[in-house]
């Protein structure tokens, strides 16, 4: 297949893969980049939800597309069936960590803190109710009904929130209320001002600011019944415990056909307890856990990724005229883009027939297993057909070795879903590096290869710099990585994969390991089942590797016999800096 | 409210007062031994880190301050309040009607939270004659970032400004320096948006610019905009990081995430307060102490520096 990056080859252009980031997206690009996948359509429920996903799994994506605003603009008979329903309404609310870092900071008593998230939540809450109000009058064709009711509203939505007395005090639109919110947000002094000077509906529970006008507004917006209201509330896992309680409570109380999704990082939901102390909150009663990871090899991720590359390289390449639908088309693909095929275009056709490499197989077999081997009457199946990764595995990195030139192994379109993890910022990283790469070289295998394993060694190496336990994460999975690394490439080919189980002693127990097992989860780093993702760690938790592990340990990215990995210690690798004694550090 | 200045023992004379914290870097006390003899030890002000006792040099400077009868405020890391508090007191304690007020304070070592406030608070206590200048030890760095040790990320913490309560865009403002593990650490946890990349070096050390921009290739073919400035031009770096933020903030949030070399740091974290503006907030990353391995900076010789004033 003719590889389509090559046209970009000395293009000086911006790198369309350049931001990653939907946070920033405006929603026209978000819109346009949008990809609905099977999960999204599910959310529009009445249940409350945690999202859990790893960083950049595209919770983002997936919450401010629930915005009837967004819907509206998106060509697809589902979204059209939920628009004209108006059974559900979404707002967008943010927890951005410059806004929640300010009240996590200051030394403030519980009850304070949380009453001042309270208050800021409200403010948020209702400025993403106006904008989407504002929207919803649009589709009033009448401009003297739309102005007419907009004034209703406004003064309607003043009296509940403000408490105005006078009407001629009264906001007449929504911008005017907008600008009362902002004044309201901005002016409060969060040490010194007294929580009795926050108008009584926005402190009085989280998502008043909501519930206090809901019924008003679907009456004068003719709505058949009350819509549900979705409250998206993104990035909790800035939330520190005290606030996620503040959240918990809201699960707790009456519905009032007020459902909370809210997205944060796995293990970043620490708590079930709520704001009053004999309450908790349970998982399948009041709320429940909805996994948004994808997997590398599932419909969605192919069908996103493929999307998502026509899309960039359609919308942002300037001057270059390139047909691209799918990934395959911009990196070219190797026969059915399989291990077999890079092995193949490596060694020849003559060494990459089956025979050729079984025969490579046996020869690297242990004699015990060389003797089971020719003990079985078909050989193919339990005894090749298994080793036949870790084989390729094996020879690529030997050729890797020999100096004289890198194997176009990591290289393709699959290969570049499976690097990703099933993960569209990921994605998008790597591809930001490889079109970087294309506009200087052409985008062989090699080429490719070379980028990806730079790119899964980055990725490890910033396993360091995360938060807290970064340095003991980065030690222990390069010891895990390491020790699976001899497995494949020791003496004798023997059957091996990226599982593994953690073995336990005195010196090295589950809980104090907990924390940087999290984190590696969190970012990416590991992968474990979804159960474990719910119901937590525990001694006999069974572990993946991420592919981009497996790629820069040179470990082959399949399940096997899941290798139990002992003596890990908790001492960090130490750093041992070669250099002359002058230095500079930074903090 | 700022200028450059440059750095002359002359500028100090007896009376003024002089403000260092000596940690495990030699650089810490450089400019100390070479002003200790002009200035009057009453108008000394020094800090210790209370884990001198670790590193033996440290130690025995700290030792050897001591038996020449300086008075040490020994304090822990996370003490900023009181360090300030005791900066600020220390200033006002010393304005006479009679006289202007000089001050020089080495920032060289101090952890930024120590600093990074300064020059607002001082504006409430200044008077237009007075003057405090803020020096910078440089050090020497190693020949290839690969061999710059990592420090890590604790946590991010909110130092300064205000979030636009509005569903907007944001721009992230990054500093950036040898350490791109923890510039990728940063960038994990934050998940930024539109980046800015900003860097800083002195001009006279093209290998480290040359450095940093490999180390930071990555991140630097992400940014939207690059920014390289003179670390020894503060009033400009001031100035253009004013300039950026003041355009984009018209479209976006700005949140800066100072990092790299002080001066850069210290510039940076001073922008929400200068423009006074809603949608700039400034976040501190704190080290991370288990991963953070001490390296005895020793001093280049060369002192940079600026000088702040009612304004």
């Amino acid at each position: 297949m003719k590889r389509k990056a090559d046209s970009i080859l000395h293009y000086d252009g911006q790198n369309p893969f350049s931001d990653s980031q939907a946070r920033n997206f405006s929603d026209s690009k978000i819109i346009g980049e949008f990809y609905p996948t099977s999960c999204f359509w599910s959310l529009f429920n009445d249940q409350h939800e945690i999202l859990l996903g790893t960083r950049g799994s595209g919770k983002t994506f997936l919450l401010k597309m629930m915005r009837r605003s967004m819907l509206k603009r998106i060509h697809n008979p589902e979204a059209e069936e939920l628009v004209q329903k108006k059974e559900f309404v979404a707002l967008y609310v943010p927890m951005h960590l410059e806004f929640v870092s300010e009240l996590n900071d200051l030394e403030f008593r519980e009850d304070r803190q949380n009453t001042v998230f309270c208050f800021f939540f409200n403010c948020l809450l209702g400025e993403s109710l106006l904008s989407e109000l504002m929207d919803m009058l649009k589709e009033e064709p009448d401009e003297l009904k739309r102005i007419k009711l907009e004034l209703e509203l406004s003064r309607k939505i003043d009296l509940m929130w403000f408490g105005e007395k006078a009407v001629r005090d009264c906001a007449s639109t929504f911008d005017e209320l907008s600008e009362k919110l902002r004044q309201l947000y901005y002016n409060f002094d969060l040490i010194k001002d007294s929580l009795e000077e926050i108008p009584p509906t926005f402190r009085r529970q989280l998502g008043a600011s909501l519930i206090s006008v809901k019924t008003l507004i679907t009456n004068a917006l003719g709505f058949r019944e009350e819509p549900t209201w979705i409250i998206c509330v993104d990035e909790a896992e800035f939330l520190s415990e005290s606030l996620q309680k503040c959240i918990n409570s809201v699960f707790r109380a009456d519905s009032n056909r007020i459902a909370l999704k809210v997205a944060t990082l796995h293990y970043y939901h620490k708590t079930l307890d709520t704001v009053d102390p004999n309450t908790v909150v349970s998982m399948g009663n009041d709320f429940n856990y909805r996994i948004v990871d994808m997997k590398y090899d599932s419909t969605d991720f192919t069908k996103l990724t493929d999307a998502l590359c026509a899309h960039r390289l359609k919308t942002r390449l300037t001057a270059v005229d390139i047909d691209v639908q799918t990934l395959e088309d911009f990196l070219g693909k190797i026969g059915n883009d399989e291990l077999l095929d890079y092995y193949r275009a490596e060694m020849g056709e003559k060494e990459g027939t089956i025979e050729a490499i079984d025969a490579k197989i046996m020869l690297e077999l242990s004699p015990e297993r060389k003797n089971g081997a020719t003990n079985y009457s078909d050989t193919r199946k339990p005894v090749f057909d298994r080793l036949r990764p870790v084989f390729y595995v094996r020879e690529m990195l030997r050729r890797a070795n020999t100096g004289h030139s890198k194997p176009g192994w990591y290289a393709g379109a699959t290969m570049v879903r499976k690097i990703s993890q099933g993960n569209p910022r990921l994605y998008i990283q790597i591809m930001n590096s490889l079109f970087e790469k294309a506009k200087n070289a052409k985008l062989t295998p090699k080429a490719q290869h070379e980028t990806i394993l730079k790119f899964a060694g980055d990725f490890c190496k910033a396993t360091q710099a995360l938060e807290t336990y970064g340095p003991l994460a980065y030690s222990h999975l390069d010891k895990i990585g390491s020790y699976l690394k001899e497995q494949v490439h020791g003496e004798y080919l023997v059957p091996a994969g990226f599982d593994f189980k953690l073995g336990y002693t005195k010196g090295f127990q589950v809980q104090e390991n907990i924390g940087w097992l999290q984190k590696a989860i969190a970012y990416s780093r590991l992968v474990v089942a979804e159960e474990t993702l719910i119901n937590g760690i525990n001694k006999d938790t069974k572990y993946t590797l991420s592919n981009a592990y497996a790629a820069q340990y040179w470990i082959p990215m399949r399940s096997d016999t899941v290798k139990t990995v002992s003596k890990m210690g908790n001492r960090l690798n130490t750093y041992t800096v070669t250099t002359e004694k002058d230095q500079m550090s930074f903090f | 409210m700022f200028n450059n200045a440059i750095y002359d023992e002359t500028l100090l004379d007896g009376a003024d007062l002089f403000v260092c914290a000596i940690g495990y870097e030699a650089r810490s006390y450089y400019l100390f031994d070479r002003i200790k003899d002009r200035v009057e030890c009453s108008n000394i002000l020094l800090f210790v880190m209370d884990d001198y006792g670790k590193y033996e040099d440290t130690y025995k400077k700290v030792e050897e301050v001591k038996a020449n009868n300086y008075t040490v405020d020994v304090v822990k890391y996370q003490d900023g309040h009181y360090v300030t508090s005791r900066i600020l007191n220390a200033i006002s304690n010393r304005i006479l009607p009679t006289s202007n007020l000089s001050v020089h304070i080495d920032y060289s070592s101090m952890p930024r939270g120590w600093y990074a406030r300064l020059p607002i608070l001082l504006q409430g206590i200044l008077r237009e004659q007075d003057k405090v200048y803020f020096w910078y030890s440089e050090g020497n760095y190693p020949s290839r970032y690969e061999e710059y040790p990592t420090a890590g990320i604790e946590s991010i913490n909110h130092f300064s400004g205000k979030s636009s309560m509005k569903i907007r865009k944001r721009t992230h403002i990054i500093g950036i320096g040898y350490d791109i593990v923890r510039t990728q650490g940063i960038t994990s946890v934050l998940d930024p948006e539109c980046i800015v990349a900003c860097e800083a070096h002195d001009p006279t050390r093209q290998d480290i610019f040359d450095n940093v921009v490999e180390a930071n290739e990555q991140i630097l073919a992400q940014a939207q905009i690059r920014v390289f400035l003179d670390l020894s031009d503060f009033v400009f770096m001031i100035s253009k990081l004013r300039e950026i933020t003041n355009e984009l903030v018209m479209e976006a949030d700005v949140v800066l995430v100072p990092d790299g070399p002080k001066p850069l740091i210290f510039a940076m974290s001073l922008i929400p307060d200068l423009i006074d503006r809603k949608g700039i907030t400034c976040l501190h990353v704190v080290r991370n102490k288990d991963q953070f391995k001490p390296v005895n900076v020793v001093p280049s010789g060369k002192v940079i520096g600026f000088l702040t004033t009612k304004g």
